[in-house]
């Protein structure tokens, strides 16, 4: 009897299937109704998105498969260092909605190449701009479909190249038809998405750790990192909250500042700024925004120490045959982002600090995919986070191909190219290069040329050293150039 | 750019101070900073209607400037398809 309930009983695949098949087609009815047929409603949503769903489709542009995906590993496997993800991230989002973003939409431009043409008032300015955000967006839209792949790969069986197929032909068809417009309403479903299957396993872990079911609260007043330290310390590793142990101070600086002023300077978030019909929404949905991404990088920090801690716990020290008899354990070696090695044949697998003894080898980007099936939590939180993954990848996607899609149809072809051009000839160039760029990053999801993950540095790189300057000083220089 | 190629892919030690390749971008931005107010001396100020207009977007209050329409997107405004 126990084993016909058992057999009823959905699987994680089965769950997995049931959620993506659910959100997807959410997504695809929400591009349906969105559709656009004129270039305002295709590059600015027609400027009549409300300001708190306006900050829900900036928090789902913002926060990428790396914020939902990779941030907390980065934070577990570096510790007290890897605060400069939290705060490069989240003081970037300041700046910009301090220093940058209600100012643009009062100069009341399509794009971020358009106010740098027109305000420093050179065609070569608009187009080194234009390349630049078409480049900016390339390198992250392909880190995106990869994310979507790997997600596909793990937990529906398929291969990653038909993963990314399934993710492009789901992005493509809401960012096609609906453009900006398609994209804000599909986002703001993305981040109820998200955030639901980022905060549901943290809570859930936090109470059976802690007692404490609120993630923030459970990290602040519990012992957890008094024995994780210990813990870390009796394995070679250093203390988890011990500063500088992984960089150096100077680089901790020059990095958080990077990332502070890269993500400042990323065109597809400042665009979404452009899409409410004012100053003052601008401002408004700005701080919804930040409220949004608040409930995620404040949990992130907690789960990555949860999921450190229990990691450990569940995986040191254990024979080979103890750690695969876990399902999950089977499932992620599969994917080759999980392996282990017994080297010193003493039947035990150890997790070590000294690399060349080391036994047990975690990808970053396990930590919060796995952390559900380590904690053993239900079946369906696992296909929830499976689906939120999906949400954080394809959302920030979409809104990197509009970027794409707005430098080359309106700030190359329309303002060089073709001034004349009518507007169903400029919505069907915006429309061809969505598709153009969804291939381009279909490609390099699928076969990473070896360097798009070293690339994501030109990103920030080239956005903190090019597009915040220029906007900065665009706005708030004394004297005009 | 050539920092970040050097370190990513050419196998070099991060020679700055121990800047690593993702932060470099910090003494990118310091460096513009310094070529766009240089370049800006040194070339012609942008016409009166756009240095008014930047002066505008500074001050608080008072409306957006509308986006640039074509006369053709002015006839389809309202035609939001959806």
């Amino acid at each position: 009897m126990s084993q016909y309930i058992q057999q009823l009983t959905p699987t994680v695949e089965t769950w997995t299937y049931l959620f993506v098949t659910v959100t997807f087609f959410v997504y695809l009815a929400i591009g349906w109704s969105a559709r656009v047929r004129e270039t305002r409603g295709f590059f600015i949503a027609g400027q009549g998105i409300p300001s708190i769903a306006n900050g829900a489709a900036t928090a789902a542009d913002w926060m990428s498969a790396a914020s939902f995906i990779s941030m907390a590993g980065m934070i577990s496997f570096l510790g007290y260092d890897g605060a400069i993800y939290l705060m490069g991230w989240t003081g970037g989002y300041v700046l910009l909605a301090l220093l940058l973003a209600p100012y643009l939409r009062k100069f009341g431009k399509y794009t971020v190449p358009d106010f740098v043409g027109d305000r420093y008032y050179s065609s070569t300015a608009r187009v080194m701009a234009a390349l630049a955000a078409i480049f900016i967006s390339l390198t992250y839209v392909a880190g995106q479909m990869r994310g979507v792949g790997i997600v596909f790969s793990r937990f529906l069986g398929v291969d990653i190249a038909s993963g990314v197929v399934v993710g492009m032909l789901i992005v493509g068809f809401f960012a096609v038809l609906g453009g900006m417009k398609g994209i804000t309403w599909t986002q703001v479903a993305q981040y109820v998405v998200l955030i639901t299957a980022f905060l549901v396993p943290a809570f859930a872990l936090a109470w059976r750790l802690t007692g404490n079911p609120v993630p923030q609260l459970a990290l602040a007043f519990s012992d957890i990192l008094t024995d994780l330290n210990r813990l870390q310390v009796e394995l070679g590793f250093n203390e988890y909250t011990r500063p500088f142990m992984n960089k150096t101070r100077l680089d901790v600086l020059c990095i958080t500042l990077s990332l502070m002023v890269g993500t400042a300077g990323l065109p597809h978030v400042i665009v979404r700024f452009y899409t409410v019909p004012s100053v003052r929404a601008a401002r408004y949905s700005a701080g919804w925004a930040l409220l949004f991404i608040a409930l995620l990088y404040t949990t992130a920090p907690a789960l990555a120490v949860f999921a450190r801690y229990n990691l450990l716990t569940t995986l040191n020290g254990k024979t080979a045959l103890e750690v695969r008899s876990h399902e999950w354990v089977q499932k992620w070696e599969t994917t080759g982002l999980l392996s282990f090695e017994d080297k010193n044949d003493d039947g035990r697998l150890s997790l070590l600090s000294d690399k060349d003894a080391n036994e047990i080898t975690i990808d970053n980007d396990i930590i919060v995919l796995s952390t559900p099936e380590v904690a053993g939590l239900a079946p369906w939180v696992t296909a929830l986070v499976a689906a939120g993954g999906l949400a954080a990848a394809l959302s920030t996607a979409a809104g990197l191909l509009l970027v794409i899609s707005s430098s080359t149809a309106h700030d190359i072809y329309y303002r060089l190219i073709n001034p004349k051009a009518s507007e169903e000839r400029r919505l069907w160039v915006g429309r061809l290069m969505i598709l153009v760029a969804l291939g381009v990053a279909g490609y390099c999801g699928v076969k990473p040329p070896g360097f798009v993950a070293q690339v994501v540095a030109f990103a920030f790189g080239l956005a903190a050293a090019s597009f915040f300057p220029l906007l900065h000083l665009g706005i708030s220089a004394c004297c005009s150039p | 750019m050539s920092y970040i190629v050097s370190v990513k892919f050419l196998g070099y030690q991060p020679w700055l101070l121990g800047i690593s390749a993702e932060g470099i971008g910090a003494v990118g931005m310091v460096l513009n900073f310094v070529i766009v107010v240089v370049v800006s001396r040194l070339t012609p100020p942008p016409p009166p209607e756009i240095q008014r207009l930047v002066g505008s977007v500074r001050l608080p209050g008072g409306a957006p400037h509308s986006i640039e329409l074509d006369e053709e997107l002015v006839e389809h405004l309202g035609d939001d398809g959806g």
